[in-house]
C-alpha cells in the first residue's frame, strides 16, 4: 500500500515538474519566475488542508480520547509546518525579483508567518510535555486555537490593502487564469496533495510503533 | 522581464531539500524502530530460565501454537477450584 502510494507520488512529482517547466508557457509579464508559483500555490493549499486535519483530528481527541486521532493530529501538523515552510521560502524567493523584496509585513505574509509560528508552537507544546496524555490533550487545543489563523490568512487579502495579489484558486466566481496555467497548478497540487497523504502515513505508522516501543 | 532562473531552481530545490530532508528523518526514525525491535526480541525471548518463554500463548498450547498439549504430558496446574487445602 505505502510503496504503491510513494510510486504514485513520484509520478505525480515527476507530472508537476513536466507540466510546470515543459508544457507551461513563460508568462508573459512576470517571465519564467513565474514558475515558482507552481510550487508556492499548492504548497499553501496543503498547508491548509494540513491545518483542517489537525483541527479535526483535536476535535475528536477531545470529544472521544482516541489516540488515533492524536497521531494524525501530530503527524499532520508536521507536514503542515513543512508545506507553510515551503510556502513563505518560495514566496520570498518569488517576491525579491517580483516585488524587489524578500519579505514585507503585508497582512498576507505577517498572517502566514503567525500561521507558522502557531503550529511550531503545537509542536513544541507535545515535545515539552512528559505525560502523553496531557500532551495530547494541550495540544489539541493548540491545534483548535491556531486553526482560527487559516481563515485570517486566506482572506487577508480582501479585508486589507495588501502588496499580495487575490487568490488565484479558492476563490468565488470562473478562474480568471488560462487554462493550461490553471491545469498545471491543478497537477502540481494534487502532486502536491499526495506527498502530504503519503508522508502523514508514514509518520502516523512509525508515531504506534514508537508508542509500542515505548510501552 | 529578466528570467531569473536561478530563483526558480532555487525555489524548486528548496521545496525538494525539504521534503527529502523530512523524508530521511522519517526512514531514520524506522531504522532506529527495527533495530529497537531486534534487540527487544532476545530478551523477551529468554525471559525464564527454562528457555523460550510460551509467546502469551495459554499454558496447554504448544510455543507453535497448532496443537493443544495432552493434558498430563506437561506441567499443568491445576484449576484454584480444584485445590484441596493441606491437611
Amino acid at each position: 500500500m505505502t510503496r504503491t502510494l510513494g510510486w504514485l507520488v513520484v509520478l505525480a512529482l515527476v507530472a508537476g515538474l513536466v507540466m510546470g517547466f515543459l508544457v507551461a508557457p513563460r508568462d508573459a509579464a512576470q517571465g519564467n519566475v513565474q514558475r515558482i508559483m507552481y510550487v508556492h500555490v499548492p504548497s499553501v493549499l496543503v498547508a491548509y488542508l494540513a491545518f483542517a486535519v489537525v483541527l479535526l483530528a483535536s476535535i475528536v481527541y477531545l470529544t472521544t480520547r482516541r489516540e488515533s486521532a492524536d497521531r494524525i493530529g501530530h503527524a499532520s501538523a508536521e507536514v503542515g509546518v513543512l508545506f507553510t515552510g515551503i510556502t513563505i521560502a518560495s514566496g520570498a524567493i518569488w517576491g525579491k525579483p517580483t516585488w524587489g523584496t524578500w519579505w514585507t509585513w503585508d497582512a498576507r505574509l505577517t498572517s502566514v508567518a503567525v500561521l507558522f509560528v502557531m503550529y511550531l508552537g503545537y509542536l513544541l507544546v507535545r515535545g515539552m510535555v512528559d505525560d502523553r496524555e496531557r500532551a495530547a490533550r494541550y495540544s489539541a487545543v493548540v491545534g483548535i486555537v491556531a486553526a482560527l489563523d487559516v481563515p485570517l490568512v486566506h482572506f487577508s487579502v480582501y479585508w486589507w490593502r495588501t502588496l499580495h495579489q487575490p487568490p488565484t484558486m479558492l476563490k468565488p466566481g470562473p478562474s480568471t487564469m488560462p487554462g493550461v496555467f490553471a491545469a498545471t497548478l491543478l497537477v502540481n497540487l494534487a502532486a502536491l496533495a499526495l506527498v502530504y497523504v503519503f508522508l502523514v502515513t508514514k509518520r502516523v505508522a512509525l508515531l504506534r510503533r514508537e508508542e509500542e516501543a515505548l510501552a | 522581464m529578466p528570467d531569473n532562473w536561478s530563483f526558480v531552481i532555487a525555489a524548486y530545490l528548496l521545496a525538494a531539500v525539504v521534503l527529502g530532508a523530512y523524508w530521511r528523518h522519517l526512514v531514520k526514525k524506522e531504522r532506529e524502530l527495527e533495530v529497537h525491535d531486534r534487540m527487544d526480541r532476545p530478551v523477551q525471548s529468554t525471559q525464564s530460565m527454562g528457555g523460550p518463554v510460551n509467546q502469551g500463548l495459554p499454558v496447554n498450547q504448544s510455543v507453535k501454537g497448532t496443537q493443544p498439549r495432552v493434558p498430563g504430558t506437561g506441567h499443568l496446574r491445576s484449576e484454584p477450584s480444584t485445590r484441596r487445602p493441606l491437611p
